[in-house]
């Protein structure tokens, strides 16, 4: 079965909070010019149907259950690529007040692409070295990720409305 | 030899032999459809047996689940499509085949509504228009089909001298826009496409993962030859221009896939309730004499 | 033992008055001690414990014993004694006008005025022969009296429980149960007594007794709506016996009888042919007609279900099942008749798609359904009779089935919208199982319905003009129940097997409604192959029709239903198999939302948080803010206005009667 496994790797591509440099050169893998599909690659839009976890920027705390759950969701044997540096480390980012870091702060990584952006070939490097691993995985070992606390940012609150006019009078009085 | 006349002679081995055979036609015809979709785009494309290693692939996979009835329409759909081909084979009555072969898309369509995903949910939607969209067109196929025979089975078809083509070229370009529909091919792919990312991610197949999703791909090829096997029927007096003509076809509709853009699915209905409708319906009056 | 089965055979009649009377009596019965709750229920068992021993034993007692087989039972009575009649036909017809003066209604009293004008005449016009035939049943008649007995039986039944339910919420002004089921009840026999009789007297009472216990049974929870669609039935139907009678006394002006043997297709009898068909119209509301079943939805459910499945609307299609075999030398004649079908076929099944109310959905689809019964019986190929036949019998089981879930749902509910139908497998998982199975035995490929209408289409493919409309009516019949079926089906995962809560008596009505569409869907070929076939071959005057019908049919009766019965049971077993070995909790994973689920699995399995068992489907949307999924299905509502679409359809089908008409009086000359 591992065979096949290494023949069909469907991608599920991830944008945490990149700033879109890795995504278009990534997307640029499946032009002719590189033709990821001769590897069997198939970009699929959704987890469900992946094998192959690949994803762009680093994570923040608004999305890192977002990247949980993409990952959750993906049947086993599954393999995960950070693309890029800030996928890696947090690169760029890293310092930001809302960013945790690369994304292995969030769920397993199996390769980590260097470049900022990664050229398409080491791209597709990547996703081979994947698949390699990925024939070594089977449906037993899967990686359960630990239980994140759920990070909402949400609306600041607004201010309480100033008490009415009159009511503040009558306090004064 | 003399096994393959064993083979043609008994009916149960004709269902078995082409339980084996249709997904095996399937595949293949999709591998052929990406070879040669990567090669118009000037790429290389994935291997031939690429469809292949997908399903075997599936089926090693984890058996994510969104809930259980899912299995039941899952398996439904597939053993109707099934059922579907060994009617076929067995040369009965065409009209039954046709509700068998509805029914089966219906299991698919309710399958991916119970799972109240808002994508499989628009896709299955899209789906059942499309069911919409294409019904009419077949049972006039087949009601042509009685005319051409006198007969509604589809054995009686093979008795016939001439090749159906010659009656009814008309109804074989409004076969192709169903065909067209069926697999999902642009500018009908409203459902759920082959093709990487869309509005509705993968559509009606969407919270199918791992064997299931196998289960409908095998399904899937299933119906593939099917409909390949109606277009040979076209041509049923030589094999060999039979297959000519539905290779002609298949091509005829992957171009059509390649130079289309998606277009909206009250277009297609509009679409196919008028010019391939009206298609068959000419021909029909034609063939009343 | 012997012996007393024989005198059984001797008094058929009596069972057959037994089988009319009984029902009114028990009626009555029910209404008097309405007040015993107890007693009540029981008197309610009671007679539908009659009305379905008393109909089969009808049926088969009619049918003869093996010495003595005889096809039609018959009674003849001394021309005196079928006086009895006219009194009540009299009878009826000034109860017509008693209810017409009570609401104040000008044109229903009209029309009741020209009935009894045209009763008294036809009675005192021309001689009576010196003895009639009363009662007559034959196999058209056995199959309506097993419909009736067999589906409003359990109807009754399941109205114990939903009666309780809804007095305890009725509206103000609402009739008292006891009214409802005096009414109800009553229904039940007169339907027997319609089919079997054969005087057209009789006949035009029974007709008229069941239109106003319809007027009645609409109006029974007051108020301006239901006073309203109530009165436009029972004006449609009036209208509908104005016709009736009319060609009564057409026939006797011109010496012809007065009993269904007078129709005998010489061509003096088309144009009262052609009035009874327009009756037949009016009651099971075809284009243009069919605004009174709509309205007649206000009803509490069961009657709606008495309506559609077993009784008045199936009245329409018996007299056109009737009538029809006689006329089929007058082709132009009967082409019209079966154009009428057909088009309310597609029509109607059009008009569902755009329907999101349940009981709607229900009736426009009761109306395509009888549509196609009068196109099969239009046709004229046995072929397409015998798929008549067995459209009548199978809707009757499949929508009494369907119209009772929809009442139960829409009392737990309190919507009969079906987008409102969300999680149903876990609020109602019975109801929603037999619902399924329901609405899988109109479009699953060896269930009756969809035999019939296959047969159908096979047996139109010599008149292109109908072909067309029966093709594009059955896509639109796969379009609106594949939306009810889906949305029927949407549902989360639950580890713990939910319970519904459920009285034994609506469990035991829907329960044998379903295993009877399991059943007679196992069977259908056997059924259609024995029965329905024979009866069409007999129906057909002249020529060797069995042995044509065996060479028409041959192609079909050869299908192989077992394989599809097979491929069912071998999924349904697998999907067991895979349930019970597949299935782990750590697989279970939601619906992919882009990662936002705002829920996790484990809140989703646990019960105490997730009590709709639909929260899974929540997803944060912006600034963190939880938003509730919903889902809709097309309905159309943007492109298709169904008061217009009405109308147009209205229009064509007053322009096809009017074309009907013309061929009748070209046919005469």
């Amino acid at each position: 079965m591992s065979k096949f496994t290494g023949k069909s790797p469907w991608v599920v591509h991830f944008n945490c909070n990149s700033c879109n440099g890795c995504d278009i050169e990534f997307l640029a893998c499946l032009t002719p010019l590189y033709d990821a599909e001769r590897f069997g690659v198939l970009h699929v839009g959704n987890p469900k149907h992946a094998d192959i976890l690949v994803v762009t920027g680093s994570v923040n705390k608004k999305n890192m259950h977002v990247l949980k759950n993409v990952y959750d969701q993906i049947p086993s044997p599954k393999a995960v690529v950070a693309m890029g540096v800030c996928a890696a480390t947090g690169g760029l980012f890293a310092d930001c007040y809302n960013v945790v870091g690369g994304i292995d702060k969030v769920i397993p990584v199996d390769v980590h692409v260097p470049g900022c952006p990664p050229k398409p070939e080491a791209m597709l490097d990547g996703i081979v070295k994947a698949v390699e691993i990925l024939k070594k995985k089977t449906k037993e070992t899967e990686t359960v990720t630990e239980e994140l606390p759920v990070v909402i940012v949400k609306p600041k609150e607004l201010p309480a409305e100033p008490a009415a006019p009159e009511a503040a009078k009558e306090s004064e009085k | 030899m003399t096994y393959i006349d064993m083979i043609l002679e008994s009916p149960l081995w004709r269902c078995v032999a082409v339980l084996i055979l249709a997904p095996t036609i399937g595949t293949l015809l999709s591998g052929f459809d990406r070879k040669f979709t990567a090669r118009l785009q000037g790429r290389v494309g994935p291997s031939f047996w690429q469809p292949v290693y997908d399903i075997f692939k599936l089926f090693g996979k984890q058996q994510i689940l969104v809930h259980r009835t899912q299995i039941a329409y899952a398996l439904l759909h597939l053993f109707f499509l099934m059922l579907t081909v060994v009617l076929l084979v067995l040369g009965e009555d065409l009209l039954m085949i046709l509700f068998c072969q509805a029914f089966s898309a219906l299991c698919l369509v309710i399958a991916s509504m119970s799972v109240r995903s808002p994508y499989s949910w628009i896709g299955s939607q899209r789906k059942i228009l499309q069911m919409l969209a294409y019904e009419p067109t077949l049972v006039l196929l087949i009601l042509a089909v009685y005319l051409q025979n006198n007969s509604f089975l589809g054995a009686k078809v093979l008795e016939n001298d001439t090749p159906l083509i010659y009656s009814m070229p008309l109804m074989f370009i409004s076969l192709l826009f169903v065909i067209a529909i069926e697999f999902e091919k642009s500018p009908f792919d409203v459902a759920s496409s082959h093709h990487a990312h869309q509005e509705i991610v993968k559509g009606t197949t969407l919270e199918f993962s791992g064997p299931f999703l196998g289960l409908i791909e095998v399904a899937h090829a299933y119906e593939m030859a099917m409909f390949f096997g109606l277009m040979v029927a076209f041509w049923h007096t030589s094999l060999i221009m039979g297959i000519v003509l539905a290779l002609v076809g298949f091509i005829l509709v992957l171009l059509m896939d390649n130079i289309c853009a998606r277009l909206t699915s009250w277009w297609m209905v509009r679409f196919m309730w008028t010019i391939p409708l009206t298609l068959s319906l000419a021909n029909l009056i034609w063939l009343w004499r | 033992m012997e012996r007393i089965i024989n005198s059984l055979f001797g008094m058929t009649h009596w069972v057959l008055i037994a089988m009319v009377v009984a029902p009114i009596l028990l009626g009555s019965l029910t209404f008097l001690l309405q007040k015993k709750e107890k007693l009540r229920t029981f008197l309610i068992w009671l007679a539908s414990a009659v009305v379905l021993v008393g109909g089969i034993l009808l049926v088969w007692l009619s049918a003869g014993n093996e010495e003595n087989v005889v096809k039609v039972w018959q009674w003849k009575v001394s021309s005196s004694f079928g006086m009895i009649g006219f009194g009540l036909e009299a009878f009826i017809l000034l109860a017509l006008l008693y209810v017409g003066f009570k609401i104040e209604n000008g044109w229903i009293v009209f029309l009741g005025l020209i009935q009894t004008g045209l009763a008294i005449a036809s009675h005192f016009i021309g001689t009576h022969p010196e003895s009639l035939v009363i009662f007559r049943i034959d196999n058209l008649t056995r199959i309506l009296i097993l419909v009736t007995a067999v589906v409003g039986s359990a109807i009754l039944v399941f109205s114990i429980n939903y009666m309780k339910e809804h007095e305890k919420h009725a509206p103000e002004g609402a009739g008292s149960p006891g009214r409802f089921y005096f009414f109800f009840i009553s229904f039940m026999g007169c339907m027997i007594g319609l089919v079997a009789s054969n005087n057209f007297s009789l006949f035009s009472t029974f007709w008229e007794a069941t239109t106003l216990c319809s007027f009645a049974l609409i109006g029974q929870d007051g108020g301006e709506a239901r006073r309203v669609n109530a009165t436009r039935a029972l004006l449609i139907n009036s209208f509908g016996g104005v016709l009736l009678l009319g060609a009564v006394f057409f026939l006797k002006l011109n010496h012809c009888g007065e009993d269904f043997q007078s129709l005998t297709g010489s061509s003096i009898t088309v144009l009262p042919a052609m009035l009874f068909c327009m009756a037949a119209f009016t009651k099971s509301a075809l284009f243009p007609f069919q605004s009174w079943l709509l309205g007649a939805m206000v009803a509490p459910t069961p009657v709606s279900a008495l309506l559609h499945a077993a009784t008045m609307v199936k009245a329409g299609v018996y007299l056109v099942m009737r009538i029809s075999p006689h006329y089929s030398q007058y082709t132009s004649f009967m082409m019209m008749i079966a154009f009428t079908g057909a088009l309310s076929f597609a029509g109607a099944a059009f008009l569902a798609c755009t329907q999101s109310n349940a009981k709607k959905v229900l009736a426009y689809s009761t109306i395509s359904n009888l549509g196609l019964v009068v196109a099969c019986a239009g046709i004229e190929s046995p072929l397409a009779y015998a798929a008549g036949l067995s459209i009548i019998a199978f809707h009757a089981v499949s929508k009494g089935l369907l119209f009772l879930c929809v009442g139960r749902i829409e009392q737990k509910l309190g919507s009969r919208d079906i987008e409102m139908m969300d999680g149903m497998p876990y609020k109602m998982p019975f109801t929603t199982m037999v619902a399924m199975v329901g609405m899988m035995s109109m479009l699953l490929p060896p269930f009756g319905m969809l035999l019939s209408k296959w047969l159908a289409i096979e047996a139109t493919i010599h008149s292109p003009f109908l072909l067309v409309f029966l093709v594009t009516g059955s896509a639109f019949t796969v379009y609106f129940w594949a939306k009810w079926m889906g949305h029927m089906q949407i549902q989360g995962y639950h580890p713990d097997k939910p319970v519904e809560q459920i009285s034994h008596s609506t469990k035991f009505s829907l329960g044998y409604l379903a295993i009877l569409v399991i059943v007679t869907g196992i069977f259908t070929m056997m059924i259609f192959r024995h029965v329905f076939t024979t009866m069409a071959a007999e129906t057909f005057p002249g020529l060797d029709m069995v042995a044509k019908i065996s060479s028409l049919y041959r192609e079909q009766a050869m299908f192989p239903a077992y394989l599809v019965i097979g491929c069912m049971a071998i999924s349904l077993v697998l999907t067991a198999i895979f349930v019970a070995f597949l299935v782990r909790k750590k697989n279970i994973r939601p619906p992919y939302l882009c990662g936002e689920n705002a829920i996790t699995i484990e809140e989703e399995l646990n019960p105490e948080k997730n009590k709709s068992g639909l929260r899974s489907y929540d997803f944060y949307s912006v600034g963190g803010k939880v938003e509730h999924a919903v889902f809709s299905s097309y309905y159309f509502k943007n492109y298709i206005d169904e008061n217009r679409v009405s109308r147009y359809m209205n229009w064509i089908s007053w322009l096809s009667m009017i074309v009907l008409l013309g061929c009748v009086i070209a046919s005469i000359k």
